[in-house]
């Protein structure tokens, strides 16, 4: 099965105009490459997380289990699925004038979940370091921590802002599926969140903030090497 | 075949009680006869029965309850507890028999009278008019006499057996209930 | 990493007469009282000397929270909110508040255990914390606007996620009746105690984690352990009317969902269904407490539930009543549970619809909207029941003058109206004449100004005047003695839930009896509602049991509206709860382990300071005649039925002496004046206080 695909430019350069070269299945469990590798993800998540806001209670037990549960430690600023920020003053909130959601509109709370990008994968192309991979079986974008640098890139790439950052360890953490199982699905009181089959939500939500998008020199080259 | 259709038996039983209903003897053997009868095979009323009884000695979960007439009913201690399966066979009965059969458990076990609005509700469902018309019946009729009623001062009616409570208790329980217990949060 | 896990491991002081902001290492300091009141007593015995006032500069008020707020622990949002209690009469002494809500979580999350301030601005200010980052900033544009205002303008500076505790005119007035509020509808008392420092609010936000000390995979094994074995709101354990898969039900429980009943302001509705205890993803479906408290008609206006950080009940309510927007120009949407939900409506007797109708949940809306803006106290319904008895009695015309009286829409009240309370609220927030500034002030005091004497308040029933300016909290009517031990033993109405857990759980009378020999030693800790007998031991233990587990609730920041889990849904378990589920999670988010004995004895030492500190304060070891005490109604009967007979709550006088005999032979302390010995306060590592306390001749 094809996982990341891991361009070197010079292998690159002798298969271009080929179908796609340098298949891996390693580089998602930790494999370093040089510079010149890169990472472009085509393969699509097979699950997905989603969220029924008319059903939210607003109870965060969702960001607690992902957080205490994967990382040992209660954060609502590392969950992966995010609650507290659309939680008093709604998803667009104060500074669009459009805080009428939340506990102090209308109660309804819209949980943020990351969307499995289908390909390109705006986070993982951002990442200078290739350190957002796929992970078999379930393919969901995960962060390699032991390649993350904690420079915050794809942080600024992501559309709907759903990459956290870990101040202690300094990297990055986004949804990783956990592995197929959610931990918030299983936690949420409520029946507000679903674990279903993957389809492409990036068309359908707006988007929370305007991405910094920034595309490593080898990435656009890659890019290029099928998109002729 | 006989395996298939023990099969169905028992998930037909466990699927309505996890819809919470009871599952009549009568659905059973109309429903498998003709689907036997469907596949050709001579089939009698005893071998479903020989069937019925093979689901239940081989599974603890499937229980059967009898009604007044001795008409047998299915259900799965999976999804559905002993208490509200007897509950259920008593809603098949007239209301007369269940209400009081109903305010009698309650004033003995827990103890309390009950509000007219138990009734009412899930998963009884009988309209006011009904219940107070069965209330008024039941005075007349000597099986019935040791059931009683008060009102709270909010005007809510309580039913209660006076085998069980007293009045006095009855009523302060009742006020309790219904006006205590809210403006003691 | 901190050393112990659940602890954020500091504690912030926020001087605002000299601006001074420091820290201290909690465990160091208060690991011994663990956190929430705990803290806060501490703080009060150590810092703030007798005979200070409540509003004067000296005292000081104390956030409190605890090892498990912020954590995945079932119902972890409480921050205890401790001080000079500005309603206590008549002598304001310690008490504390509990506020819910999402401010305890982010405290955490931004590092700190508690806050402390003390002292007094110049001027008007908020309280920023942003993680490291502690400012005050000016208030002065904030003065004089209502906590929803504040809250928007605060989170408009930093940030969505920024959770806030303001006061609104009530606290800045300086009326003693008023709260603080975070989270829309999140209150507690000591909103005029942040008045009187000035304090507008605190915005608080945090981006650090709590961590636990324990392996992940125990600790969510824990979790999932603990909320298996939850019930609905007050841990009612059976559902309020026959489910499949229930054994037992009972009408008076919260656990009101079922097939048929839906949120159905939620677009599209939304079913609430069945709810087998067993299914953990519908624990939120559970309990409805605006349908508990206005009627079932407030199923059509039910957006959904809402509550605290980490809690599965939800308590709140969300409304969606139109007609108070076009009626009353306020919002159509409301939220809050039990005592925000009766403020409005508890002030008529009566409405012309009927006590649970269209009307009621209108005047519910009305009373939310104002209270929870103006931040206003309803000292668990007594200020209601005041007005009642004073309208209704007459004694309001005689001592408020003419021209104020007509000034009210008496008709309007008469009626059931909620557009009266349009007339009253604002009044009393802004102390607007009279009856207003009367009635902020809290029953004592309102009674001293108008030469009332305490006992005429104590001799009607219908009040449920207990003492000290406050009503019963779950007192005799809930489980005789055991209840009115707990009502005697605090500075304001007795916060405490524990008993009243058990005896409402919906159990008929033989399971309880089963649950609580095993709980307490005998079956006879615990009577049928309203069929009380003579005192016994295992009473006493339970009447003291119930206080330790709130005692440690309030430090722990667990809520004690839901706890302890004395019992539980299941019948596999024979409907047990488990006793030691707070050590559970205690040990396994420290990491320092701990017994359930073992934490009830830190519980102990926060009750035994709480009651140095009320002994020192009142100046007397006398406790049993001039602290204890208990109302005359406690004693009779509209029936005049006698003490034990069935149907009575009536208690008797004798029996009520054996009974605070043994309360007080089980906590240690001395029976003739009820107050602790040398031995106990050394038992529980409180020498020093004893010490203190000697000096001035207050040990027995
Ligand atoms: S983190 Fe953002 S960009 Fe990356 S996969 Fe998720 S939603 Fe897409
Ligand atoms: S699926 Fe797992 S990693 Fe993703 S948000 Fe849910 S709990 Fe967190
Ligand atoms: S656990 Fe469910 S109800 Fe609670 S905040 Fe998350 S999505 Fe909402």
């Amino acid at each position: 099965m094809i996982m990341n695909l891991n361009f070197s430019r010079r292998q690159f350069l002798k298969v271009s105009g080929l179908a796609i070269a340098g298949i891996s299945a390693l580089s998602s469990l930790g494999v370093t490459y040089g510079m010149a590798e890169v990472i472009i993800i085509t393969e699509q998540a097979e699950g997905l997380v989603i969220g029924d806001p008319t059903k939210c209670v607003g109870c965060r037990r969702c960001e607690l289990a992902c957080t205490e549960f994967n990382d040992g430690k209660a954060s609502s600023t590392i969950s992966r699925i995010k609650i507290n920020r659309n939680l008093q003053l709604g998803y667009l909130g104060l500074y669009t004038g459009k805080c009428d959601e939340g506990k102090w509109g209308i109660g309804l709370i819209i949980q943020d979940i990351c969307k499995q990008c289908p390909h390109p994968v705006p986070c993982a192309d951002a990442c200078p370091n290739d350190a957002i991979v796929i992970k078999p079986p379930i393919n969901a974008r995960v962060v390699d921590s032991d390649k993350c640098t904690g420079c915050k890139m794809c942080q600024r790439s992501c559309p709907w802002d759903m990459i956290s950052f870990d101040s202690d360890t300094n990297k990055a953490t986004k949804c990783f599926l956990c592995d197929g199982k959610p931990k918030c699905v299983e936690a949420c009181p409520a029946e507000a969140l679903k674990y279903v089959r993957w389809r492409d939500l990036s068309r359908s939500v707006p988007t929370r903030i305007s991405p910094t998008s920034v595309i490593s020199q080898e990435k656009i080259q890659a890019c290029m090497g099928c998109h002729k | 075949m006989i395996k298939e259709c023990s099969k169905a038996i028992l998930d037909s039983i466990r699927e309505s009680s996890k819809s919470g209903l009871l599952l009549p003897e009568k659905e059973i053997f109309s429903k498998f006869t003709q689907k036997l009868v469907k596949s050709h095979e001579q089939i009698r009323d005893d071998a479903i029965k020989a069937m019925l009884d093979e689901v239940i000695s081989s599974n603890e979960d499937i229980t059967v309850l009898y009604d007044s007439i001795y008409c047998r009913y299915y259900y799965s201690a999976l999804t559905m507890t002993e208490a509200y399966a007897r509950l259920l066979l008593l809603k098949k009965e007239n209301s007369l028999h269940l209400m009081a059969s109903i305010i009698r458990e309650n004033s003995a076990k827990y103890p309390r009278p009950i509000p007219i609005t138990v009734f009412q509700n899930f998963p009884f469902e009988l309209r006011q008019d009904d219940i107070l018309l069965c209330i008024n019946k039941m005075i007349e009729l000597q099986e019935y006499e040791d059931i009683e009623q008060v009102t709270t001062s909010i005007g809510n009616l309580f039913f209660y057996s006076k085998r069980y409570l007293d009045f006095d208790y009855a009523m302060m329980l009742a006020e309790w209930e219904d006006v205590g217990c809210i403006e003691n949060p | 990493m901190a050393k112990h896990g659940g602890w954020a491991g500091k504690v912030l002081r926020v001087d605002l007469s000299t601006g001074k902001i420091s820290t201290e290492n909690t465990i160091e300091k208060y690991k011994d009282f663990i956190g929430g009141t705990g803290i806060g007593y501490k703080v009060i015995w150590d810092e703030v000397p007798s005979a200070t006032k409540p509003f004067s500069p000296e005292n000081k008020i104390i956030f409190g929270t605890g090892p498990l707020a912020g954590t995945g622990a079932p119902c972890n949002g409480k921050t205890a909110i401790t001080t000079l209690w500005p309603t206590c009469w008549p002598k304001p002494l310690v008490a504390s508040g509990h506020m819910g809500g999402h401010f305890a979580a982010e405290l955490k999350y931004a590092g700190y255990d508690a806050i402390i301030i003390e002292g007094k601005s110049e001027h008007p200010v908020w309280l920023s914390i942003e993680d490291a980052r502690v400012e005050l900033n000016d208030a002065r544009r904030l003065w004089g606007l209502g906590i929803r205002r504040t809250t928007y303008e605060i989170n408009l500076q930093m940030g969505h996620e920024a959770s806030v505790a303001a006061i609104g005119q009530a606290g800045e007035n300086l009326v003693p009746m008023s709260v603080i509020i975070n989270s829309v509808s999140h209150s507690a008392g000591g909103g005029a105690v942040m008045g009187s420092k000035n304090l507008k609010a605190i915005g608080v936000r945090g981006t650090g984690s709590v961590y636990i000390s324990g392996k992940k995979e125990e600790w969510e094994k824990a979790i999932k352990f603990h909320l298996s074995l939850l019930g609905a709101n007050n841990q009612h354990v059976v559902p309020s009317s026959p489910q499949p898969w229930a054994e037992y039900y009972s009408p008076g429980s919260r656990w009101i969902s079922s097939k048929g009943r839906n949120w159905e302001a939620s677009r599209p509705p939304i079913e609430t269904g069945s709810c087998d205890p067993h299914n953990l993803n519908r624990i939120a479906y559970r309990s409805n407490n605006a349908v508990f408290f206005l009627g079932n008609d407030a199923w059509k206006y039910t957006v959904r539930g809402n509550g605290c950080t980490g809690c599965p009940i939800r308590c709140h309510t969300i409304l969606r009543v139109p007609s108070v927007y076009s009626k009353y120009a306020i919002p159509e949407i409301g939220q809050n549970t039990c005592g925000g939900l009766n403020f409005g409506r508890a002030f008529f007797k009566t409405f012309p619809d009927g006590p649970k109708s269209q009307t009621s949940i209108e005047a519910c809306m009305v009373g939310m909207h104002f209270a929870d803006d103006l931040g206003i106290w309803n000292n668990y319904g007594l200020l209601q029941r005041d007005f009642q008895k004073l309208y209704y009695d007459g004694i309001l015309k005689t001592k408020i003058d003419e021209k104020e009286y007509k000034s009210y829409s008496w008709d309007k009240f008469e009626k059931g109206d909620p557009g009266f309370l349009f007339e009253l609220l604002p009044r009393i927030a802004r102390k607007d004449g009279e009856l207003a500034t009367a009635l902020g002030m809290g029953t004592g005091y309102m009674l001293e100004r108008w030469g009332i004497s305490e006992e005429d308040w104590k001799k009607d029933p219908a009040l449920q005047y207990w003492k000290m300016g406050h009503p019963r909290h779950h007192s005799n009517e809930d489980s005789g003695q055991i209840g009115v031990i707990i009502n005697t033993q605090y500075n304001r109405d007795a916060q405490c839930h524990s008993h009243t857990n058990f005896i409402r759980n919906g159990l008929p009378i033989e399971v309880q009896k089963r649950l609580a020999s095993e709980l307490w030693g005998s079956p006879d800790a615990v009577d049928a509602t309203l069929a009380y007998t003579p005192m016994n031991i295992y009473k006493a233990k339970m009447a003291k049991w119930s206080l330790l587990r709130k005692e440690l609730h309030d430090a722990l920041a667990l809520c004690n509206w839901m706890g302890p889990i004395s019992a539980s849904p299941l019948k596999e378990r024979g409907y047990r709860g488990d006793d030691s589920i707070e050590s559970l999670l205690y040990t396994l988010a420290t990491g320092d382990k701990k017994s359930c004995q073992e934490l009830d004895h830190v519980a102990e030492r926060i009750l035994l300071l709480h009651r140095a500190i009320t002994i020192r304060d009142m100046g007397t070891k006398e406790m049993r005649t001039m602290h204890d005490t208990i109302p005359d109604w406690v004693f009779e009967d509209i029936k005049d039925k006698s003490p034990f007979s069935k149907g009575t709550n009536r208690m008797d006088k004798e029996d009520m002496r054996i009974a605070m005999d043994m309360y007080y032979e089980e906590m240690g302390w001395d029976k003739k004046t009820g107050a602790p010995t040398l031995e106990t306060y050394r038992k529980f590592d409180l020498g020093d206080v004893a010490e203190k306390l000697k000096q001035k001749g207050l040990l027995p």
